[in-house]
């Protein structure tokens, strides 16, 4: 079906094939890196200080000093060491994991909160929220904040008073008054929308900084500033799915909601939420690499090529290295995801075949 | 017509009030206060810390800081947590700095992309438009900080021109003319480096928007009258294929805010994507709320802007 | 009758494709059209019969390539023509009409902008242009093609028009410049049925009227003998009958060309059903059936598969086309 035409436009694509063979590479070492690296008395050390070997380019030769401690491949420095004198080799290695966990959850996380919230606005969206619900939900929400920001009192009232015109917005009386308000689509894009007033970046900055510095909390906070685009697409493509005849044709056998929405849409929406996916996982990389770069991104001393680039900037010019390798691996990284992306995207496109 | 708009502010108008209280339900609800004892500083007595929290109103319920702080907002009388001067006077001085980076850079890129996104896809798979792309995509990919690095070596390796900053510290006595150009030196690497991202993302946009509209109908019939391969690229295919860039004109206005912390912060520019990071990191939170809410604003302007400008740009879309 | 148009010998095939093997979209197709004269040609989804007409016009999309043959417009060959010749005769002395009015016109450009620049890139440089005369010239065109308010649909959008209003204006871009051969491509595929025989009507009368010659091209037999005088049915990129329209339609000689016609005239018919299948409805002019069968081997008949008639010799040989009269037949079965 699909994949035998996926195999054959692979094959004349070699650029996107490219893509996907550096994709699998980087996939490779980020683990073996992982392997090499961690634990106390890791194969390769990230975070040994050897003031004496400090600033030695790539491939030079390790004192004898130190080759008598610690084995190292060639008895050379690959990819030399920085102002501490630790194995950049190494610590690439490293970051190398934090980049692809970055990377990778965090766009798991973004995709799973778009797909929910476009799949509902998009199958759900022309049932109605009635005013009284919405007021109470909105009663609930402010009361939790309220006790949130220990106004307690006030703050259990105001929730109290949403959760029991919930439970009773079936009876007579507030059913006359709960008119229809707005669609859930709308409601659900009108929430996109705020979402989307926030420039990005610089909400990710502010989060980042009142939180404690840890590589969860980044990956959870790219993923919840993130999310927008895949609901849109998920969104775009249940509005039209929903109209074709094997939607209806599911309906009507009676089967559940649930199962018509995974089994039956999902699969066919998937295709622009893949393409969405791995452009972002580039994203996620470039943005881990800025936030270390800025200093607010995993703490050291854990090596991530962000923070690897940023240290080497005061050295500039004496040991460019230091700023070109991480420099040039972020580059090829994210390139290869850019173009794996682009190639998915022309598979995936049923306009742009040729 | 006038309900069209009418409409469209009142809903933006209603949004901008939720992301209002977003904004500042965020920043309020973090952990980690602003007036937190910290250890290492001796200044920070509990008495002070009090006396802080009376002055900042953070004594009080949290809707009513709401109030207070939109209310200081609007009427400017805003002060900064940092240096307690006036918020819009900060946000102002910043922004004349800004300004001039960000119209030189959204001009290069505006200009450069659309020739160069419009050639390509006339010659799709000629010599031209695999390098191009290539190219877009190495720029794309390349970090930003990597890439402003790489130009300063080469720049002032090569051409010996001053780069950091705004302009060279002591030339305030020489000539109009020197101080010119020493100001145009200045502004010529960063905006470079911001347009280069930006032409590369913008260019393939275009040539993607111009191969999607050649591939219709219309087009065909065009070649079938016998029009010359000008009036087809650039009276029928053209007119088409910019549509989506009206909406995309609107949202640039945003970028004023947003796009520009990493450049500043390399750069030393001090404008107002430094004034965001050097806030956020100082927990100045009148300073980024009031950002923020800059921001956003900007935002649903520029939305607005592009609905408008679509409704006179698109036939089929007539009220 | 003097000939207009000839095409000998035509072979369009894939790019890329093997040249040892047969041309997959069109074989040593031979086609003519007087002057003043009408020719149908009918085939099903994917026959070739829409790339034909466009390497006429020299429109072929870039995935294929024209193998060999010669297209003789007035005796010049149009293969041999650089792109600014042909440009002078598209929309002037050739025009085409194509099948789905809804996308075929800009939606960004009025009627008459679209309508206008055919006599703008054709006129210029020859005499002087008055505005006044082109306005002139539009407005009695979209009234020769029975659009109301004449004057008023000038300023309209395409988006403004039904289907069969567009049609006719994309009828009246064809023949603005009186054209000696108009190439109708589907043109009432997309359409109503009640619109479909005005538009029919109209095409027929205005081709009468001005002396041109039509090339109308269907997959509905049951159009031919209103509109052409003679027609020829394709299958597979070869052409397997050709004759007077009433003739083969009322007598036709080849299998398949019955099977079109069975599905036509009685649906009810286990036959008729089987045939039915072959009527599909041409979407995208641009589908192309690539014969699985015909990779490289099969030397036999195209239609030796479906045929109903098939014997062995069918299969191992294909058939060359066979004269009789003023009808040609491509079928073993008419060999004496």
């Amino acid at each position: 079906m699909r994949m035998g035409e996926g195999y054959k436009l692979i094959r004349n694509d070699w650029v996107g094939f490219l893509g996907l063979c550096l994709f699998l590479c980087f996939l490779g070492i980020s683990v073996l890196g992982l392997l090499l690296t961690r634990g106390s008395e890791p194969i390769l050390d990230p975070k040994k200080v050897r003031l004496h070997e400090k600033l030695k380019p790539p491939m030079c030769k390790a004192s004898p000093e130190t080759i008598a401690n610690e084995k190292l491949p060639f008895g050379r420095f690959l990819l030399g060491t920085d102002d501490l004198g630790r194995d950049v080799f190494a610590r690439m290695l490293q970051g190398a994991y934090v980049s692809m966990s970055v990377g990778f959850v965090s766009v798991g996380i973004s995709v799973l909160i778009g797909v929910i919230i476009g799949g509902i606005s998009g199958y759900y969206g022309d049932r109605n929220i009635g005013l009284i619900t919405f007021l109470s939900l909105l009663l609930l929400i402010a009361g939790i904040i309220l006790i949130i920001s220990s106004n307690r009192s006030l703050g259990l009232l105001l929730s109290c008073l949403g959760v029991i015109s919930l439970l009773l917005k079936k009876t007579r009386f507030l059913k006359q008054m709960d008119r229809q308000f707005i669609d859930v689509d709308s409601f659900i894009m009108r929430i996109v929308d705020i979402m989307l007033c926030f420039p990005s970046f610089f909400l990710i900055l502010t989060v980042v900084v009142v939180l404690p510095p840890s590589i969860y909390n980044i990956m959870i906070v790219i993923g919840v500033t993130s999310w927008m685009g895949t609901a849109r697409f998920v969104r775009a493509e249940f509005l039209a799915l929903r109209e074709l005849d094997f939607v209806k044709a599911a309906k009507l056998l009676g089967l559940s909601d649930m199962k018509i929405i995974f089994v039956h849409m999902l699969p066919n929406a998937i295709g622009p939420v893949l393409v969405s996916a791995t452009l972002g996982v580039a994203s996620a990389i470039l943005v881990e690499a800025g936030l270390s770069f800025l200093g607010l991104g995993v703490p050291p001393p854990h090596a991530t090529w962000g923070n690897i680039l940023s240290d080497g900037k005061n050295y500039l010019f004496d040991a460019p290295w230091l700023t070109f390798i991480p420099g040039f691996t972020i580059m090829l990284v994210v390139l290869s995801f850019n173009l794996f992306g682009e190639a998915l995207r022309d598979m995936v496109n049923p306009k742009l075949k040729s | 017509m006038v309900k069209f708009i009418s409409k469209n502010l009142y809903q933006r108008a209603i949004t901008l009030f939720f992301v209002s209280i977003v904004s500042f339900l965020v920043i309020y609800l973090a952990p980690g206060k602003p007036t937190q004892v910290d250890p290492l500083n001796p200044k920070f007595t509990p008495e002070l810390v009090e006396r802080m929290r009376k002055e900042f109103n953070l004594d009080k319920p949290i809707y009513i800081q709401y109030l207070l702080f939109y209310n200081d907002l609007f009427s400017g009388k805003l002060k900064s947590w940092k240096d307690n001067q006036s918020v819009m006077k900060k946000i102002r001085d910043r922004f004349l700095n800004s300004l001039p980076l960000f119209i030189l850079g959204t001009l290069i890129t505006w200009t450069i992309s659309f020739p160069i996104g419009i050639y390509s896809a006339i010659k799709r798979g000629s010599f031209v438009d695999k390098t191009v792309s290539l190219l877009s995509y190495f720029f794309i990919s390349i970090p930003g900080f990597f890439f402003a690095y790489i130009l300063i070596v080469f720049v002032v390796k090569v051409f010996e021109v001053p780069v950091i900053g705004m302009n060279t510290f002591g030339l305030e006595e020489t000539s109009l003319l020197t101080i010119f150009m020493d100001r145009v030196w200045h502004l010529v690497i960063p905006s470079f480096l911001g347009a280069t991202g930006g032409i590369a993302i913008l260019s393939r946009y275009v040539r993607s928007q111009m191969l999607e509209v050649l591939d219709n109908e219309y087009i065909r019939t065009a070649w079938a009258k016998g029009l010359s391969p000008d009036e087809v690229y650039y009276r029928h295919a053209l007119r088409n294929a910019l549509l989506p860039f009206i909406t995309m004109f609107g949202m640039i206005i945003p970028g004023l805010i947003g796009g520009s912390v990493i450049i500043e912060s390399i750069f030393s520019w001090p404008g107002l994507g430094r004034l965001a990071y050097e806030a956020i990191m100082a927990r100045d939170y009148p300073v980024v709320l009031t950002l923020n809410f800059i921001s956003a604003c900007l935002v649903l302007l520029g939305t607005f802007l592009s609905d408008i400008l679509y409704l006179f740009a698109d036939p089929r879309i007539r009220l | 009758m003097e000939g207009l148009l000839k095409i000998k010998g035509l072979n369009i095939g894939l790019r890329g494709q093997d040249l040892g093997e047969r041309p997959s979209i069109v074989q040593d197709l031979h086609l003519e059209i007087s002057k003043a004269e009408s020719v149908c040609l009918v085939g099903e989804s994917g026959c070739g019969k829409s790339i034909t007409a466009l390497s006429i016009m020299g429109l072929l999309p870039k995935g294929l390539r024209i193998w060999s043959g010669k297209i003789l417009f007035e005796g010049m060959d149009l293969l041999r023509l650089n792109e600014k010749e042909l440009r002078r005769i598209r929309g002037s002395e050739i025009s085409m009409i194509f099948q789905e009015p809804m996308s075929s016109l800009n939606p960004v450009l009025t009627i008459g902008q679209q309508l206008r620049e055919v006599f703008l890139a054709h006129l210029k440089g020859e005499e002087p242009v008055h505005k006044k005369e082109i306005e002139d010239r539009c407005v009695s065109l979209l009234r020769d093609v029975g659009l109301p308010h004449p004057k008023d649909q000038l300023r309209a959008y395409p988006h403004m028009l039904s289907g069969g209003q567009r049609q006719r204006v994309m009828i009246a871009m064809a023949m603005a410049l009186n054209p000696k051969l108009i190439i109708a491509d589907e043109p009432t595929t997309a359409l109503d049925v009640t619109v479909q025989l005005q538009i029919l009507r109209l095409l027929k009368g205005l081709q009468e009227g001005r002396e041109c010659s039509l090339l109308f091209i269907t997959h509905d037999l049951s159009l031919v003998p209103n509109v052409g005088d003679r027609v020829y049915v394709m299958y597979k990129g070869r052409i397997m009958e050709e004759g007077p329209s009433r003739e083969v339609v009322s007598s036709p000689l080849h299998p398949y060309t019955k099977a079109l016609l069975s599905a036509i005239v009685d649906p009810e018919s286990p036959k008729g059903i089987k045939a039915k299948a072959l009527r599909t409805k041409d979407n995208r002019s641009n589908s192309v059936l690539v014969d699985k069968n015909a990779k490289g081997k099969g030397q036999g008949c195209r239609y030796a598969s479906t045929c109903p008639s098939v014997e062995a010799r069918c299969r191992e040989l294909e058939p060359g086309l066979m004269v009789a009269n003023d009808r040609k037949v491509r079928c073993w079965l008419h060999v004496c």
